[in-house]
This record gives structure tokens, C-alpha cells and sequence, in this order.
């Protein structure tokens, strides 16, 4: 089992033996040309991450200097082109993009879209394929489908899965020679990365954050019979809003036996260690836990997708070092390493769900 | 459009079939009575968009098109799909109106998802070799390419990752444009993001070819606001266009089973689902836009009925127009 470690236009060449010495085996980067930009500009972009400048190298001369570094180092670099979506009309400019990222000699590309792995074929372009999340495998079946189609080396396992899913998945694809990765911590989506079709945009609040800020109303489905109830309550006019009206008999029937109010947090309950939302704010989902798990069915590599600063993205990237280096490590072990009890009590902010690290 | 069909996920539903399309005037009612049926409550937006929608349909009945294929079937939770005796019971449903069928599959199907998905396959198979299917996961395309080749797969609008602009199609709403080191205008950025988004990876000749290789017959695609740049020849392929209901995103982790399992509004779980989705809903309130939008099950749609009549009156536009009386879930 290795880590592989996201990599922004803040990671200069120098920073490269920093993460190494951390753990790092494999980086990932994106890459938008100028020319892309200023004709596209950031949110229809190559890759998934389109909210700006901190998220992507635009320079040539940055990212040939960093891939070098790291082929130095005797470590692999995976390049994303991981749009969903490519019309015709971008097909030359994405050509022109995937020649100039040819120069930096990636080890692999981490595609979505089956249109692209196409084109790829026909410019003879024949690098290792990573099947990207966005390429929505959550099946042994759906693996076999790319794999008989196009060069595949790995499968970036979707966040949205339970470790028995994968496990099966895993189980019943023994007999290719493909890899498995998987999320292991930072942003997890709040829907699966295959089927969120909004536009996503550095200067604008995103369709998941809309999601997150707003309050959850649950309510009864309406009877079968709704239409003949309205049919009713609208022929009788201002004497519905009486008690014995029928729209009080379908409002009160319709109401009876409500859900639950949604409530997704947990009472926060200690006064000790980091408070939650400060783990929070550095790990934001984490998947420490999983681990073990995940290397026992047989997942070789550890994706840490984060970007932003060192500072930032370093403790993530050492406390997933520390799960894997450790032959057993407990749920016990994990939850010391990340000091919060609040933030680990509270199961939204796992990554995955480990049943026995809530017991 | 030379084609009407009509979509239930479920055996239920299906059987709702005459009530799901029976026009009720809410003109005729007083605005409050209106507002309290209706309003206020993003779960209910489905069946006030039921009520305008039918009214559309109507209209194009009017003009000579009538139903003449069920699709059914779900496309967005594997905990959902319908059984084997539910197909064999809604395909004969569709016979007996002398309609078409087509078996819509779902999307995110693991390995208990895609071996439901086979039996179901193999009961439509017993009934009809050469039927539609409509595919939303490349595991079920497998499925058929291996073990059902005479079937006609249809990529249903899950497997087309179009962006979809239904948040933005208000004249006061413009596309979000990040301009951070960019010297282009937002204008002209904006103006070819717009294009960028109509044009489709189903225009890619390779990619085309592919799939026609595979045996696709049809695509569907969900109604935007930016259209399709499509060819005079229009791929070669049947286009379907889904109306009045538009899916923006799609989660495993589900808002309505969290309301019983907290945990699973934000994560998979394996706990038995107890679909509680078959009784009510969660939906964020989404007070930030003025127009139907709505979380149902693990799925967020956005009303697209602002956008039918544009769709309707080009010319050679699609072939088929796929009606969902409710949100298909």
C-alpha cells in the first residue's frame, strides 16, 4: 500500500523531498494551459477541479520542473484529465493539452470520461489509464467494461461505497491485473462525483454547499388519492379553511404520523483534545479507520486529495503515513492521532463506515 | 418529436397511470387555498409540478401525440429496483395498451445491484429478446454486450454528463465566472462556457462509434437550458429529452434514510435500507432560488418546465419526449 498525494501549483520542486520524507510515493496534479483558460476560463476545465488558480498548474516550465523532481526521486506522477463531459469543439484544444503534458512523462492519466479514453486511442496515446472516480465503477462489472475497452492500471474506487462493497468488488476482479485506490481524507462531496452535474466556480457558493446551508424539511408523501382531495378542497371554496373543512381532514391526515425532524449532528460531548471544528476545518472527512480494512481486501493505493498551503495539507498527509506504516492500527491509534473525540464521534465526518470504531 | 412516453419507477406508480395524468385546474381555486396546499414545502413541489405539467401534456395530446411507450423502472437507488415479477406484471400492463416497453436500469449499482439488475434482464429477455433498455452504469452495459447481445440499449441521461445550467436559466441569473487571472471579458468567457456546455462528448466521432458499436440505439438527455449542439444527422441516434423534471446530482448517501439512520445522509452504510422513501420525504428547504427545486430520495432535480416549449417548437430537435407525472423515485 502506498499514498498518493495531490500536488497544486503552490507545490514547488523544493517541496517535493518534503512529502517523500512524509510518506508520499505518487503525486497527482491537473494542468490548464493559459490558452485554455482565456478562452474557457476556470470552471469548464480539463479536470475536476475547476475553482481556480490554487487547484491547477498553468505553467509549463512549473510542472516540468516538479515532474522532473519527482522522477528524480524515484517516484510516479499521475496527471488528471478528468472532465466529465468533452464536446467536439474543446476535442483540439484537450489535444494540444494532453501533448504538452506528454512532455512531462506522466506514469498514467486519471480519466472520466469513456469519450476521452477514446481519443486517447486515436492519438495513439497509450499511457496507463486510472479509471477515475468520476468514472462511477462501483461494480466488478462496470471494471471489466473499461477494462475490455481501454488500457486500465487502476480503479479510483467511489467515495460512496461500504468497505463490504468494495470488498466484494475487489473479490471478484482477482483475475485482472488492475489496482485499487481510494479517498482516504479531505472534502468527501456531498453527492457522488459521476452524477453531480452543476457548474463549480471559485467566486460562487456550489450546488453541495447550497445543499449543506440549507435546512431539511422532512414530510409525508401525499396519499394516492391527493388529486380527488384537491379536486374537492378547491370546489369548496374560503369554507376549506373551517375545522371540519376537507382541507382540514387532508392537511390533518396528511400530517399525522410526521418523520422525525432531521437531525444529523451528534450532541457534541467532550471538553478535551482539538475541538471539532478545527479537526474538522484541517481533515474534513476522514477515513483513517478504514485502513486496515482497506489493506486486507487488497487496495494499494491511498489517495490524499487535498490542496492549499503546506501547512495545510502536511498533517493530513503524515497521519495517513502513521495508519499505514502501523501493522494493526486500532481505531484507538487513529483517533489519537487526530486528538478530537467530538470530531470522531460524529459519524458524518467519516469517510467510510467502520462500525466497530463507534462502538 | 414523432414519440410520447411515459415513465414510473415502480409497479405502484404505474398503476396510479390515470390519476398521475388527470389535469386539476388550480385557477379555479382561491390563491390562499392554493398556497396552502402547495407552497412553503419543497417536498410537496412535486405534485404542484404534476398539475402544470399534466396540463402540457394535454396539449400535446391535443395535437395528435399520444403515449406509446412506457419506460419503467428506477434510475437512482439500487435499494429500489423493482422485482422480476414487477417488469413481467408492467410489461403486460404495456401490451395491453398496445404501448412499447423499455426497462429503465438504475445508476451506482455494486455487486447486489447489478446481479438484481440481471435477473431482471432475464425476465425482460424470457418476454422479449429485442426489447429497450435503457442503460445508466457501464456494468449493465457489460451485462448486455455479454449476456443479452439482442437487446436495444438505450444511454439513459445518467451516463450523459452534460452540465446542467437549470440553476442559472433566469434572465437575472449569470453563469458564476471565476475571472481570477484571466484578462479575457466574463462576456466572452461566458459566451463559450455556454457553448462548451452544449457541446457534448456524444459528439466525439470516436466515442460515437464506439457506442454504436456496443448496439446503442437512443440516447436520452435531460432538458437544459443551454440545449445540445447537435448534428443534422443527429448522431444517428434517437434522442429522448425528459421533461419536467431535470436531475442536477445524485448521492448514494440519502437524506431520507438519514432522517431514520442519521448517518446516512452523508455516508453508505450496510445496514438494510427500510426505504422510508416509500412514505416521505427529505428535502433541503433551498431558500436561496425562486423556482422548484427538490431533493427526492438520494437525487436533487430542478423543474425544467419553463423550458418545453422552446424544446417543442425546434425543429428535428429530439424524437422522443419521456413524461415523469412524478419524480420517478
Amino acid at each position: 500500500m502506498f499514498i498518493t498525494y495531490g500536488l497544486d501549483t503552490n507545490d514547488t520542486p523544493d517541496r517535493i523531498a518534503d512529502y517523500v520524507s512524509n510518506g508520499a510515493e505518487e503525486f497527482f496534479a491537473g494542468f490548464v494551459p493559459r490558452e485554455w483558460l482565456e478562452k474557457y476560463g476556470w470552471e469548464v476545465c480539463p479536470n475536476r477541479r475547476s475553482l481556480g488558480g490554487g487547484y491547477n498548474y498553468t505553467q509549463v516550465s512549473e510542472l516540468q520542473a516538479t515532474a522532473a523532481e519527482i522522477h528524480r526521486r524515484g517516484c510516479r506522477l499521475n496527471l488528471a484529465i478528468n472532465a466529465q463531459d468533452n464536446g467536439l469543439e474543446r476535442l483540439d484544444d484537450l489535444r494540444r493539452t494532453v501533448e504538452t503534458m506528454e512532455s512531462f512523462n506522466p506514469d498514467g492519466y486519471i480519466i472520466a470520461d469513456p469519450a476521452l479514453m477514446c481519443s486517447l486511442k486515436r492519438w495513439g496515446i497509450d499511457k496507463p489509464v486510472h479509471l477515475s472516480t468520476g468514472a462511477g465503477c462501483f461494480s466488478s462489472a462496470a471494471v471489466r467494461f473499461y477494462c475490455e475497452h481501454f488500457n486500465v492500471r487502476r480503479v479510483v474506487i467511489p467515495r460512496k461505497m461500504t468497505l463490504n462493497e468494495m470488498r466484494r468488488m475487489i473479490e471478484s476482479l482477482a483475475d485482472l491485473h488492475v489496482e485499487f485506490e481510494v479517498m482516504i481524507i479531505g472534502y468527501r462531496c456531498f453527492f457522488n462525483d459521476e452524477d453531480c452535474h452543476s457548474v463549480h466556480s471559485g467566486c460562487h457558493r456550489n450546488l453541495c454547499g447550497d445543499v449543506l446551508a440549507s435546512q431539511f424539511i422532512a414530510t409525508n408523501r401525499f396519499p394516492d388519492n391527493w388529486k380527488q382531495a384537491t379536486e374537492d378542497i378547491l370546489s369548496s371554496k374560503m369554507d376549506a379553511f373551517r375545522c371540519h373543512s376537507l382541507v382540514n381532514d387532508f392537511c390533518l391526515k396528511w400530517q399525522r404520523n410526521e418523520p422525525p425532524d432531521p437531525v444529523f449532528k451528534t450532541p457534541l460531548k467532550s471538553s478535551s483534545g482539538l475541538s471539532s471544528c478545527l479537526a474538522s476545518s484541517v481533515f474534513q472527512n476522514c477515513g483513517l479507520c478504514a485502513i486496515r480494512e482497506l489493506r486486507d481486501m487488497g487496495v494499494h493505493a491511498l489517495k490524499v486529495p487535498l490542496r492549499g498551503s503546506r501547512d495545510f495539507k502536511l498533517p493530513a498527509l503524515q497521519v495517513v503515513n502513521a495508519v499505514m506504516r502501523n501493522p494493526d492500527p486500532t481505531p484507538e491509534f487513529c483517533r489519537a492521532l487526530i486528538g478530537s473525540p467530538d470530531f470522531c464521534d460524529q459519524r458524518h465526518n467519516c469517510y467510510y463506515d467502520v462500525p466497530e470504531a463507534h462502538r | 418529436m414523432n414519440e410520447l412516453a411515459i415513465h414510473f419507477p415502480n409497479l405502484h406508480d404505474l398503476l396510479q397511470l390515470d390519476e398521475s395524468l388527470r389535469f386539476v385546474d388550480l385557477h379555479s381555486g382561491t390563491p390562499q387555498l392554493v398556497t396552502a396546499l402547495f407552497a412553503q414545502n419543497p417536498n410537496i413541489y412535486d405534485y404542484a409540478v404534476n398539475l402544470s405539467s399534466a396540463q402540457v401534456i394535454q396539449t400535446i395530446q391535443e395535437q395528435g401525440h399520444d403515449f406509446s411507450r412506457l419506460y419503467f423502472g428506477q434510475e437512482f437507488c439500487q435499494n429500489l429496483i423493482p422485482a422480476p415479477e414487477d417488469i413481467e406484471q408492467a410489461y403486460y400492463f404495456s401490451r395491453q395498451l398496445e404501448w412499447n416497453f423499455t426497462l429503465v436500469t438504475n445508476a451506482c449499482n455494486t455487486e447486489t445491484g447489478t446481479e438484481a439488475n440481471r435477473q431482471n434482464l432475464q425476465r425482460l429477455h424470457d418476454l422479449q429478446p429485442d426489447a429497450e433498455v435503457v442503460v445508466n452504469d457501464w456494468a449493465i452495459m457489460h451485462l448486455l454486450n455479454h449476456d443479452f447481445p439482442d437487446f436495444r440499449p438505450v444511454i439513459g441521461r445518467l451516463l450523459n454528463k452534460q452540465v446542467r445550467l437549470n440553476l442559472f436559466n433566469k434572465s437575472s441569473s449569470k453563469l458564476p465566472i471565476f475571472t481570477s487571472g484571466i484578462e479575457n471579458s466574463p462576456e466572452n468567457i461566458s459566451k463559450a462556457q455556454i457553448r462548451a456546455y452544449a457541446d457534448v462528448s456524444l459528439s466525439n466521432p470516436d466515442y460515437l462509434d464506439f457506442l454504436k458499436s456496443l448496439g446503442v440505439t437512443g440516447v436520452d438527455f435531460d432538458l437544459t437550458p443551454q440545449g445540445l449542439i447537435r448534428p443534422a444527422d443527429g448522431w444517428g441516434l434517437n434522442l429522448g429529452h425528459y421533461f419536467p423534471w431535470t436531475v442536477m446530482a445524485l448521492a448514494r448517501n440519502c437524506p431520507t434514510a438519514g432522517v431514520l439512520q442519521h448517518e446516512r445522509t452523508f455516508i453508505v452504510t450496510d445496514r438494510n435500507c427500510g426505504r422510508p422513501c416509500r412514505k416521505f420525504n427529505c428535502s433541503p428547504a433551498f431558500n436561496m432560488y425562486d423556482f422548484p427545486i427538490q431533493q427526492r430520495g438520494p437525487a436533487l432535480f430542478v423543474s425544467n418546465e419553463d423550458l418545453i416549449e422552446t424544446c417543442l417548437n425546434q425543429e428535428n430537435g429530439f424524437e422522443r419526449l419521456i413524461y415523469q407525472p412524478l419524480i420517478p423515485l
